[in-house]
């Protein structure tokens, strides 16, 4: 019987190593290679890159065209919640004149998550002036996402004056990639629409990346004018003519959605593709009229498409 | 003395053999998955990416 309390203690040990192990076990995220053929959560937005010329360049305060001129002590002498959004204003402030300075106000950003996207906001601002100085501030931003978003800006910073450099540089803009062609394409046709052009009818890439070529073309031009748009889509590689009628429909749509299905209308062909984009651009604010436009459309590629979006 | 430590000693083997044994024979735990956009292009599929931008508004 001496034995019995000793066994217990033997038990007792053994039922608390298994607790333990099982414990962490269930507390602890389970550890493993990072799967990439899983289900992925899509987001509902992206983070596009401002737009260049968003901000005033330090000392145009008080001119009306922009925020006002920051300074590090202004950033200091702010509250801590508002200091990290501060300290990114100031760096795309200074990056055209002064990028090394602004790298340094890069590293006051309270995460690394935030100091990186700092680097990408001034490799975006430094391209129009200095290309390889932005090109290896971009290199040099180790994390995927924000690598991708540094070479998506210079695309778009560049897209008006340089398009074939600004195309180039959507080759290295990650995931971003195909919505960087998309883009820049579509920055491009509004002032230089041959340009646009000769590189969507390049037809370079896959299937995917091509149709996205003349729908950023479609989108943007309608942003301006519908009709506009609709003569450049004409200009397209006729088997991606409809998706280009997409893209203007969406544009359309972004302004003003009766006005976009009126203009539609016009469209002969591509009317229902027109529709389509603007039924797809309500997903998110009008799903009960995007379901009505949807229904109505005669063209059965584009019924079919445009259903199956109502439920994805 | 000797056998009572002995016939712990013993326990705790037969313990981590049936633990070894058990875990050995279970799945492994599902992997925790990239987002789409912290993937390099090559790490995504045409589906995700054609569904991602459709939702955005990119494509058809």
């Amino acid at each position: 019987m001496a034995s019995f309390p000793f066994s217990l203690l033997v038990l007792a040990c053994l039922t608390g190593l298994l607790g333990l192990r099982f414990g962490l076990e269930f507390g602890l995220p389970a550890l493993g290679v990072a799967a990439l053929d899983a289900p992925s959560e899509i987001s509902a937005t992206m983070a596009v890159p401002p737009k260049p010329g968003g901000l005033a360049p330090a000392g145009a305060a008080g001119n009306g065209e922009g925020d006002a001129a920051l300074t590090p002590s202004v950033c200091e002498a702010m509250s801590p919640k508002l200091q990290d959004t501060c300290w990114q204003a100031l760096a795309r402030q200074t990056a055209a004149a002064d990028p090394e300075e602004a790298l340094r106000v890069c590293v006051r950003l309270t995460t690394p998550e935030l100091e990186v996207e700092c680097q990408s906001d001034v490799g975006e601002a430094v391209a129009p002036t200095n290309r390889g100085l932005a090109e290896d501030i971009c290199k040099g931003i180790p994390m995927v996402k924000w690598r991708g978003q540094c070479h998506f800006g210079i695309g778009l910073a560049l897209a008006e004056t340089d398009p074939e450099y600004a195309i180039a540089r959507c080759q290295d803009a990650e995931a971003f990639r195909t919505f960087c062609r998309h883009d820049v394409v579509g920055e491009m046709a509004m002032v230089n629409l041959p340009a646009a052009v000769a590189i969507c009818a390049r037809e370079e890439g896959d299937t995917l990346t091509r149709k996205t070529c003349w729908h950023g073309a479609g989108k943007y031009l309608a942003r301006r004018d519908m009709t506009e748009a609709a003569s450049a889509c004409a200009q397209a590689t006729p088997s991606w003519q409809a998706q280009c009628f997409h893209g203007v429909g969406w544009g359309g749509a972004e302004r003003d959605v009766d006005q976009a299905l009126a203009s539609c209308a016009a469209f002969g062909d591509y009317a229902d593709n027109c529709r389509h984009g603007v039924a797809n651009q309500l997903k998110r604010g009008d799903p009960t009229r995007q379901l009505a436009i949807c229904e109505s459309l005669q063209n059965t590629e584009a019924r079919t498409k445009c259903l199956a979006f109502v439920t994805q | 003395m000797r056998r009572m430590v002995l016939a712990g000693a013993a326990i705790v083997a037969l313990a981590f053999a049936g633990f070894a044994t058990w875990r050995s024979l279970q799945p492994p735990p599902p992997p925790p998955v990239i987002p789409l956009d912290e993937r390099t292009f090559e790490q995504m599929t045409e589906k995700e990416r054609e569904d991602w931008m459709r939702k955005l508004g990119y494509v058809d």
